[in-house]
């Protein structure tokens, strides 16, 4: 070994404290979470735990819940990708090509206007959308409801829905939708901002002899934009699948009124929120263990799909 | 113009302003809320008969409910705490998250790559399914309800990403600058601390912004790391504040302020920071 090998040798351990903590928080998990889920566990007592093989997972595949929650999951991140993407691609290229060379200043107060729900901490964004659906707990109206009152459209809303009141969080037909809308409004700004930094980056000579050609804006959007933006969508994406087997906080912020998540008759429950649910509220160890699993397959399952699908992006 | 581009310009603006109100929406009911007084919201006291309020500007505008919420300890007790918190992780992750990826990228051996996946790669696991080990760790380490325990566990939540976008940065590094450090006789901590660092300003205000932003609004490791009430951060107290205030609404929306508040500070830098910094480390490689 050369004396500069030894050296970047030697200089490796400087990532062992990194090494270390990755691999006992992310990575020690999974073979952690493997092995109690084959046991009956309750309130993390492993001793007092039966070994019970793949009974866990075999009620697992039994659970309504879970399949609803897996379900929840998949529309999450069908109307991420194919809403939200879509609208944040949209209003990046309207700014980046149609505001930003002659209109500074109001692409500077446009994009502030459209980041802000993103820096705002999501409890805070859950429960302001949780108030404005909901009195709390009967302690008066939300401003959804005394809106609908106060214009006097509240039985066209229960009739348009097929609910029995405008208490939408409640409303075991309705209460994930508006959990799916607010989630998916609340990453937009995020996504927006990504996809301008890629737009901006394509040359204007591009989009200059094009318009020579005769493009308008729709013809420019399609031929070019979206073309050349492959990689930072393909990117957006990736981000969005893994993302959507996390999403926690604002979907158990907007349904847990002061307990427990997963809204009318476990409606709104998505993978991650059921398995905290039975993990750490049911305490049934064992049990969660098993989610958790199911979870990671899940996620890692998509991911290598969607590399296959598109090998280009990150 | 033509109709191609009449009709982009509806379609855009319309969508603008699709989203632009629903972004409206919370800010204002926010802010309408949290400068209102109790009886105002709720029709009683001097406003009994008047009616609710809930939606509408305050009959009279106030700082009562703001008075009220710091009344209230916990309050400043978890201001305080998302404030260690957030600080410590940031010190931490910038500079582990910097020296390991410096390592990476610039004094490579055979076996680097393999570790570079190793930690990169981390990314793709589900945080929410690392908690169930994460509480027993921690137990272990007897770390619950310590400020240690809850650093410790966002530090590697957030590890792998920070490490992906160092390391981004750092591959572009000119060697020469480094063997010039050495070559003057420079340790590697002077080289880095000295040298490199000072080179890295916009990828350390951009790590540094996006992980004071993700620890502040944290929630799930608090969850299951901090358990007792005087170790809680923001977001528990405002998880578990949403019964004890259900007929003070105005004091919760004065805590939605409050908590927001150093959000909203950080926000024109955020902006800047994360379209560069994201896109770097989106698109390359």
């Amino acid at each position: 070994m050369t004396a500069q090998e030894r050296r970047n040798l030697f200089l490796h351990l400087f990532t062992l404290p990194a090494i270390i903590l990755i691999a006992v928080y992310l990575y020690y998990p999974i073979f952690d979470n493997a092995y109690l889920s084959l046991f009956d566990i309750r309130n993390f007592n492993l001793q007092q735990g039966a070994f019970v093989g793949f009974e866990n997972y075999s009620k697992l595949f039994r659970d309504p819940i879970f399949w609803r929650a897996m379900r929840n999951t998949v529309v999450m991140l069908v109307a991420t990708v194919f809403i939200q993407l879509p609208i944040a691609f949209l209003l990046a290229d309207a700014l980046a090509n149609h505001v930003h060379e002659k209109h500074r200043r109001l692409e500077a107060w446009l994009l502030l206007f459209l980041f802000i729900p993103v820096v705002m901490p999501t409890p805070v964004l859950a429960k302001t959308w949780r108030l404005f659906f909901t009195g709390m707990h009967g302690a008066g109206y939300g401003p959804f409801e005394w809106m609908a009152v106060n214009f006097g459209i509240e039985e066209e809303i229960t009739q348009f829905l097929g609910t029995e009141t405008v208490l939408l969080l409640g409303e075991v037909k309705i209460a994930f939708w508006v959990v799916v809308a607010v989630q998916t409004w609340a990453r937009i700004g995020f996504n927006l901002l990504i996809y301008r930094s890629a737009i901006l980056s394509i040359p204007a000579e591009i989009y200059e002899s094009a318009e020579i050609d005769g493009a308008g804006p729709w013809t420019k959007l399609l031929r070019i934009t979206i073309p050349l933006g492959r990689n930072v969508i393909g990117a957006t994406i990736v981000l969005a699948i893994l993302g959507v087997f996390q999403l926690f906080d604002m979907v158990w912020l907007i349904t847990a009124g002061g307990g427990l998540g997963g809204g009318p008759l476990n409606t709104t429950h998505l993978l991650a929120t059921y398995m905290y649910t039975r993990a750490f509220v049911d305490l049934r160890t064992g049990y969660g263990a098993a989610i958790a699993i199911t979870i990671l397959v899940a996620a890692l399952s998509l991911s290598f799909i969607q590399r296959r699908l598109f090998p280009e992006s990150t | 113009m033509d109709l191609g581009r009449i009709s982009y310009k509806i379609a855009m603006l319309l969508l603008l302003i699709l989203v632009l109100f629903l972004n409206f929406i919370p800010i204002y009911q926010i802010t309408v809320n949290a400068f209102k007084g109790i009886d105002d919201y709720n029709g009683a006291g001097e406003y009994a008969g008047q009616g609710v309020n809930v939606f509408m500007p305050p009959r009279r505008w106030t700082l009562s409910s703001f008075a009220y919420f710091f009344e209230e300890t916990t309050a400043i007790r978890a201001f305080l705490n998302n404030v260690i918190l957030s600080v410590s992780c940031v010190v931490i992750l910038e500079v582990l998250g910097a020296i390991t990826a410096l390592v990476l990228a610039q004094y490579q051996m055979r076996f680097t790559n393999r570790l570079v996946q190793f930690l990169i790669g981390a990314q793709a696991i589900p945080i929410v399914m690392t908690m169930l080990t994460t509480f027993r760790v921690t137990r272990a380490l007897h770390w619950l309800d310590t400020y240690q325990g809850a650093v410790v566990a966002l530090s590697a939540q957030f590890l792998p990403f920070v490490i992906f976008l160092f390391y981004s940065y750092y591959l572009d590094l000119s060697r020469e600058i480094l063997e010039a450090a050495e070559i003057d006789g420079a340790s590697f901590l002077q080289t880095f601390f000295r040298v490199v660092l000072p080179m890295s300003t916009t990828i350390v205000a951009t790590v540094g912004i996006l992980i004071f932003i993700f620890v502040w609004a944290t929630y799930l490791v608090g969850l299951v790391v901090l358990r007792k009430e005087e170790m809680y951060i923001l977001s528990q107290v405002i998880q578990n504040m949403e019964i004890a205030l259900r007929l003070r609404i105005p004091v919760y929306f004065a805590s939605f302020v409050v908590f927001s508040l150093p959000m909203l500070a950080v926000a024109r830098w955020a902006q800047r920071y994360i379209s560069t910094g994201m896109l770097a480390g989106a698109v390359k490689e």
